[in-house]
């Protein structure tokens, strides 16, 4: 990259628990500036805690955790709302508003933030649409009447449109077909570009982290057990490593994308 | 040189110029988005205005930063066209783009012109035929599985229609007792006030003995049930369409109807019935203990009373309307919770137009009754 990489969000030493149970022991994660980080476990591994916790809708039972420069248990309620505007958030359903219009979906942020007269919002939230490919005639439908891929498009122009630095992700590829799964991860790698973003994902999907990822994060046995970039992480000695790419390497699924989708 | 230069925000500069060939030359600096911009966005807009028309020579390749908030602005500015000489920035050619497709867009679509009056009044009327039409085939439906119920008795749901006595019935009990008893007393003190003015005291039993077995049990319970069951019933099948599982019913060869509408049917029909008889006992003791109060009237007579003027046929006509309300309570809170679309608004907007349907359903049908039946019981 030829620039020095900032941490943007620093996990140190975090315990979460949930419901007595523990999820995460000592754990700790860095994401540097301007990278894409896919975070990478099985199920119930704690991934999507992690996200909830570093987003700061999770409370840990202890550790630090900054984000943004801001240390996430200081966070005050203005504060955070300030803070909010920086993070753009693609849940894995979408969690579009079922009632709202796909326009009025991506309009919330703005409206919520105040940051944009209601007369210049009409062409702000159509050429961000556009810009994940959803057209004007699109824009009236409600979210019921939306595919599966149209849904993650709306959620990823919802979470770009205040221009955020950073971009968290919870399966961007989940329940797609191949060919909407290929579409999507180009389309996150061009929007990472023309937006500049740091981007951290959570995939269950190989070939997704191998287009995307700059370096992969494996959640295991409670804490980040290896961080590395894709080529080097599936050559690390670990059993749960060994045994999560074996087994997609298996199932014959990989669809090689390659870097950026191209 | 004519030179004009504006800062606003995070830095977003704009300056004019005269070119080599005396024509107007635009260069605009810094962030142009919107997180660098939104604080001043009028201001900026006046500003490149101010500083040159479309007509100018625009220089964007200065520029640090720009997203589709800025690209409206500078959009707006050249009236929603393209300039003929801009200079942009390949990484920043996509927003313009994006801008031009949509103007050319909005040029060929008008807004839907509101319907006139006559026919929004006319597709008020269809809905509500409709409407009467689906909830008419719901009953068609449900007798025909009731009776293929009863040919094979180990089919009938019962624990769905002891359910929704329970829900409809016993836990409706405690809300119906207080309503009916405090309705019996106000009863009791406001014709009492106008009975002694005529010296009437004794006929006191009559108007209560009529107002509640006749028309205020039944009408307190149907009320008191389409606000309670009746929403629920349609929150929990609307509920049911958005996770899908009405389709998975569907898929599995399970009849909703059977299922969902003939169980709440049932059950309707046998609790609000007793529900009914509950609420003309609480109301018949609320008269009683205001009549002691107001007008001196033992309990022993009240009852007495009761027993002696109030045939009985208009106690089993109040019953009988019971069982007609909870019957219609169950099938309009039926119809619109499978008319729910899978959004939370059309939810909230289904439960309301179940209760309100089915509280004017009742009204219609006891007014109708009260026609039709004037000569029973009186």
């Amino acid at each position: 990259m030829g620039t020095v990489a900032t941490s943007v969000i620093s996990v140190a030493g975090l315990q979460t628990h949930f419901d007595g149970v523990e999820i995460h022991h000592d754990l700790n994660l860095e994401v540097r500036r301007d990278e894409t980080l896919a975070l990478i476990g099985g199920s119930g591994s704690g991934k999507s805690t992690l996200l909830k916790v570093m987003l700061g809708l999770v409370a840990p039972r202890r550790g630090m955790i900054r984000v943004l420069d801001s240390d996430m248990s200081q966070l005050s309620t203005v504060k955070r709302k300030q803070w909010a505007t920086r993070c753009g958030v693609v849940f894995q359903g979408g969690a579009l508003f079922s009632a709202l219009n796909v326009f009025d979906n991506v309009a919330v942020p703005v409206r919520e933030a105040r940051w944009w007269p209601e007369e210049f919002l009409n062409e702000l939230v159509l050429v961000t649409l556009r810009a994940t490919g959803i057209t004007p005639e699109d824009a009236r439908k409600l979210p019921a009447q939306l595919s599966g891929g149209m849904i993650k498009r709306v959620a990823l122009a919802r979470a770009l449109v205040l221009k955020p630095e950073l971009l968290f992700m919870d399966e961007p590829t989940a329940g797609l077909d191949p060919e909407q799964c290929h579409a999507v991860v180009r389309l996150i790698a061009r929007l990472k570009e023309v937006f500049k973003l740091t981007v951290v994902m959570i995939t269950h999907d190989v070939d997704t982290m191998n287009a995307l990822a700059d370096r992969v994060a494996v959640l295991a046995e409670q804490h980040i057990i290896a961080t590395a970039p894709p080529a080097e992480v599936v050559r690390i000695p670990h059993p749960f490593i060994e045994h999560f790419f074996n087994g997609a390497a298996a199932r014959g699924a990989s669809r090689g994308y390659s870097q950026h989708g191209e | 040189m004519d030179a004009r230069m504006t800062a606003n925000g995070d830095g977003a500069l704009v300056a004019g110029d005269v070119d080599a060939e005396g024509g107007r030359r635009v260069t605009v600096y810094g962030r142009w988005d919107i997180r660098a911009i939104h604080e001043h966005p009028h201001e900026l807009l006046m500003s490149l205005r101010a500083v040159g028309t479309r007509a100018a020579h625009w220089d964007l390749t200065q520029i640090r930063d720009i997203d589709a908030a800025g690209a409206t602005l500078m959009w707006q500015a050249w009236e929603r066209r393209r300039p003929e000489q801009l200079d942009l920035r390949a990484e920043d050619t996509w927003v313009f783009d994006n801008l031009a497709q949509l103007s050319r867009a909005a040029g060929d679509s008008d807004t839907a012109a509101r319907a006139p009056l006559l026919a929004r009044f006319g597709e008020v009327g269809a809905a509500i035929l409709s409407s009467a039409a689906d909830i008419l085939m719901l009953l068609g439906s449900a007798a025909i599985d009731s009776v293929a119920m009863l040919r094979s008795l180990q089919d009938i749901p019962r624990r769905e229609i002891t359910a929704t006595i329970f829900r409809s019935g016993a836990q409706a009990l405690a809300i119906s007792g207080l309503v009916g008893f405090l309705i019996g007393i106000v009863l009791c003190y406001l014709s009492g006030q106008q009975l002694r003015d005529i010296g009437a005291e004794s006929y006191v039993v009559n108007l209560v003995g009529f107002a509640v077995f006749r028309e205020l049990g039944p009408m307190l319970a149907a009320i008191l049930n389409a606000g309670r069951s009746g929403s629920a019933i349609t929150a929990q099948i609307g509920v049911m369409r958005v996770t899908e599982e009405l389709d998975a019913m569907c898929v599995l060869g399970i009849s909703p109807v059977r299922r969902l509408v003939v169980p709440k049917l049932i059950g309707q029909v046998i609790a609000l019935p007793l529900v009914v008889v509950w609420t003309d006992l609480a109301a018949i003791v609320g008269a009683l203990l205001g009549a002691k109060l107001q007008l001196g009237v033992a309990p022993v007579d009240f009852v007495h009373g009761i027993v002696r003027v109030i045939p009985l046929s208009n106690v089993l006509f109040g019953i009988g309307k019971g069982a007609l309300f909870g019957a219609t309570v169950a099938l309009i809170s039926c119809h619109f919770g499978f008319r729910i679309r899978p959004d939370s608004e059309s939810l909230a907007t289904g439960t309301t137009e179940s209760v309100v349907t089915s509280l004017t359903a009742v009204l219609i049908i006891d007014a109708a009754l009260a026609i039709a039946f004037s000569h029973v019981g009186m």
